[in-house]
């Protein structure tokens, strides 16, 4: 059963039919077969724009990331804080992803890593550092840089709003709750997959990939 | 100096490992002491060893039975250091207890290691029902707390584990296995109550703990004058190859007590059948007294059940299957082709040999009454009775 919902999906996304593969990757989840249909997005995520988005929407969705960072850490902003790291970093890592094993087999060191780097940050309280995670660069690189308006522009809709709000205007998570209407928890997911699909249409310096 | 660690004081340091250190404290919330394990602070930046740690946590809270401490929470210091909160086991180790005994010329006897191995069996096979193995039971991990109520198993009366306290199985050895697996230290465990298998990296599986709980009991025998089938017993359970040892917890204990057995009459008196055989007396009275939990409810399960009957012997009991509490119940054997048999009672009494048992509930539950015996060829048999007590 898994195995031709995978294969349904692999199909939508070979016809560049990306809401078949948006709906087939999410039947994928909620079956518990998250872990085939990243296998499947991510093989194909560094040559295609379309299973790149969807692969942080399934990553995301699936729970693993937040499931690997809650087993290092208690604290639950510090999991959102890393787990949206996580996004970007695999976003940015993707190109150096090879197959062969499971996918969370390889995003499970990455998760450590931001956890590592988070937990040497809450020590040195400092704003420097701060600039270096994932998360925060990202966010000052939607504000600042030119380049990225065009990757704001092509963000998907549903997640093009949010990101605006929290980061070109500077909205707090819960302003931009009220602005758009949805609630505290989908916003911040919603921007963490933005900036996280933001950053895999730029290269590390920002310019357009 | 007083550290606050959330809402607890913390009150005295009571054990510190390369990994976590043990502190006494108070719950300032809710008025009660309480232990608090807390990983050291440069341990708490690395992501792998705060994983193992945190999940020591969760594993304590999933085995969850009367054998290993309570957790009652998980936190974070202000200084990142993930901390445990968990029962505070009153009355110390079995290695303080030991020694302190040993000091006023003390010697183990069978109800001490009774009163010892029942609690040991017990806490290893839930943490086994739980799918972990312990890795690190030596006596300094062994504690005892007092009972919050008293229990109704019948009293042995040793000084070693006693009436009123649990044996708790502290300290999951899983932030040690880390350590052996990074080359941090030699091996996991603690010397002298480490199997083989754990000197060397491997595969390490729940007949680890057997060799430990065999190591434990043998350390508090020591200068006892032990029955030469204990000696076996424990000897087996030390068997440098893991499937030479005992299958599992329940197996040991069953061993244990049979090469104990019987123990002291404790207290009961009242009477029944008359002598039937060799003109012994046989005024046996046992309260079929089950604790919740205890040791034979929570067996792991799984080994194939042994016959009660071969070709020529069997054997069997004829008896009420439900009585009333403080009824006297007999119970009567039947067997063929064999010569010797013991009775298992729900007390955890043994008797051997006796035509008939009598017993005497003395609350409602269900208890087993079991015949053993062997054959000539050296067949065991079983026969069981599950016993309703009601009110």
């Amino acid at each position: 059963m898994g195995m031709t919902r995978t294969d349904e999906l692999v199909r939508a996304l070979d016809a560049a039919d990306v809401r078949a593969a948006s709906r087939t990757a999410d039947e994928l989840v909620a079956a518990g077969a998250a872990d085939e249909a990243l296998d499947a997005l991510a093989e194909r995520a560094a040559s295609s724009r379309a299973a790149l988005e969807l692969l942080v929407e399934t990553l995301d969705a699936s729970g693993v990331v937040h499931r690997f960072a809650g087993s290092m850490l208690l604290d639950r902003d510090a999991i959102d804080d890393v787990a949206q790291d996580t996004l970007i970093s695999v976003v940015q890592s993707i190109a150096s992803y090879r197959g062969g094993g499971r996918f969370t087999s390889w995003v499970h060191p990455i998760v450590r890593r931001r956890v590592a780097d988070h937990l040497r940050r809450q020590r040195e309280t400092t704003t420097l550092d701060e600039e270096l995670l994932p998360a925060a660069r990202m966010s000052s690189m939607i504000a600042t840089r030119a380049t990225v308006q065009q990757a704001l522009a092509d963000l998907p809709e549903l997640y093009r709003l949010p990101v605006v709000l929290r980061d070109v205007h500077g909205l707090t998570y819960a302003q931009v709750a009220e602005r758009t209407g949805r609630t505290l928890g989908t916003v911040k997911s919603q921007v963490s997959r933005g900036r996280a699909m933001v950053a895999g249409m730029l290269t590390d310096d920002g310019q357009p990939a | 100096m007083t550290t606050r660690v959330g809402h607890y004081l913390i009150t005295e340091s009571i054990g510190a490992g390369s990994f976590a250190s043990v502190h006494r404290a108070i719950d300032e919330r809710l008025d009660d002491t309480v232990a608090i394990k807390i990983l050291a602070e440069n341990h708490s930046m690395n992501p792998e060893i705060r994983e193992r740690f945190i999940a020591e946590g969760r594993a304590l809270r999933r085995v969850g039975g009367r054998g290993v401490p309570a957790v009652y929470d998980i936190g974070e210091s202000d200084r990142q250091q993930p901390y445990l909160v968990l029962e505070h086991a009153d009355r110390g180790s079995l290695r303080e207890r030991v020694e302190t005994l040993r000091a006023g010329g003390w010697v183990a006897q069978p109800h001490d290691l009774l009163a010892l191995a029942r609690p040991l069996a017990a806490g290893v096979a839930e943490v086994h029902r739980a799918r972990l193995v312990h890795r690190d039971l030596s006596p300094g991990n062994l504690l005892l707390a007092s009972h919050a109520a008293p229990t109704d198993q019948p009293s042995l009366g040793s000084h070693l584990v006693r009436d009123d306290e649990r044996l708790l199985l502290a300290d999951l050895g899983i932030c040690k296995d880390l350590a052996v697996n990074s080359g941090l230290t030699v091996a996991g465990g603690t010397s002298g109550f480490r199997p083989p298998e754990q000197d060397a990296p491997g595969t390490v599986d729940t007949r680890a703990d057997i060799w430990a709980i065999s190591a434990v009991l043998s350390w508090v025998a020591e200068g006892a004058a032990l029955p030469a089938a204990l000696t076996r017993v424990l000897s087996r359970g030390r068997s440098t190859r893991p499937a030479q040892r005992q299958a599992d917890a329940r197996t040991w204990l069953r061993e244990v007590e049979d090469a104990l057995a019987p123990p002291e009459p404790a207290v009961d008196v009242p009477q029944a059948a008359p002598p039937r055989r060799r003109g012994l007396i046989a005024a046996i009275a046992a309260a079929v007294a089950i604790a919740a939990g205890f040791v034979f409810g929570i067996w792991v399960g799984g080994e194939p059940p042994t016959p009660s009957g071969v070709p020529g012997a069997s054997i069997s009991i004829s008896g009420p299957e439900e009585i009333s509490v403080g009824e006297h119940a007999v119970f009567t054997a039947s067997v063929s082709g064999v010569e010797s048999w013991s009775w298992s009672l729900p007390n955890h009494r043994f008797v051997a040999d006796e035509a008939e048992v009598t017993i005497t509930p003395t609350s409602p539950g269900t208890g087993e009454v079991v015949l053993r015996s062997r054959t000539d060829d050296g067949d065991d048999l079983e026969a069981r009775r599950t016993v309703r007590v009601v009110d």
